[in-house]
């Protein structure tokens, strides 16, 4: 996908005559449409292949608006991400709709959202903004306005949840989205600690290793 | 020609600005960052 955007921008700036630095700012803008545009085609595909293709997509935008603020940890190139990404959104929004849903009960789902959300701000407070050696966070300035970011997201979310355990009474599909919701937070905000980040460094490993995704 | 590679250009810079004020790309892949668009 890096490539293919260095590529397009290459042709471009060849094109237009523009300098190194711009060409650097295309490139950089077409992969972020590139990588988005794959990653949300491929949980879309996925999702209506588990039969749950709107909790796959609850469980992909949910994780991603607050990894806008929050940052997090990294895969090692474009391709893993993506990977990583549909693999996850798809197999959580299958156990959301086909495993959870099932035997969801009102109470366990109280719990699991008020257990879940405090853990979420105080990871938050202690941990975001997680930069990437790629995009230091070099500013006191720039961190608060992120942390602020991350809090409003959260606190969004929270509210989206108890709306969604609201009419989780009345309609079990809420129920199901509400799940996702859950799971899309959990995953993000795992990527914030330093067990994340050592998921990802193993995945990063093993498919450095296997060559499998490069 | 030169015209659409314009508009491309102009709606990749747009987006990339965007995302500069972001503390990475929506996914968990962050490719490096142009010297520009830094703080």
């Amino acid at each position: 996908m890096e490539t293919l955007a260095k590529k397009l921008a290459n042709r471009i700036a060849s094109s237009l005559g523009c300098d190194e630095e711009k060409k650097a700012v295309v490139a950089y803008g077409l992969f972020a449409v590139i990588q988005i545009a794959i990653t949300l085609l491929l949980v879309l595909l996925l999702g209506i292949l588990a039969g749950a293709p709107v909790e796959a997509m609850i469980v992909c935008f949910s994780a991603s608006i607050l990894r806008k603020y929050s940052g997090g940890a990294h895969a090692a190139n474009a391709e893993l991400c993506t990977f990583i990404s549909a693999v996850y959104c798809t197999l959580t929004a299958y156990l959301s709709k086909k495993l959870l849903y099932p035997i969801y009960r009102p109470f366990p789902m109280v719990l699991a959202i008020v257990i879940i959300y405090c853990l979420s701000f105080w990871v938050v407070y202690k941990l975001a903004p997680v930069d990437s050696p790629n995009k230091p966070i070099k500013t006191e300035k720039k961190k608060k306005r992120l942390r602020k970011g991350s809090f409003i997201i959260l606190t969004a979310y929270a509210s989206l949840s108890c709306f969604l355990l609201i009419l989780g009474y009345d309609s079990g599909v809420f129920a199901s989205y509400g799940i996702s919701l859950l799971l899309g937070v959990s995953w993000q905000v795992f990527t914030l600690t330093r067990y994340g980040s050592l998921l990802l460094g193993k995945l990063n490993y093993f498919f450095d290793r296997k060559e499998v995704l490069k | 020609m030169r015209k659409f590679y314009g508009a491309i250009a102009a709606v990749a810079t747009i987006i990339a600005a965007a995302l500069a004020s972001s503390a990475c790309l929506l996914f968990s892949y962050q490719p490096e960052e142009p010297q520009s668009l830094q703080d």
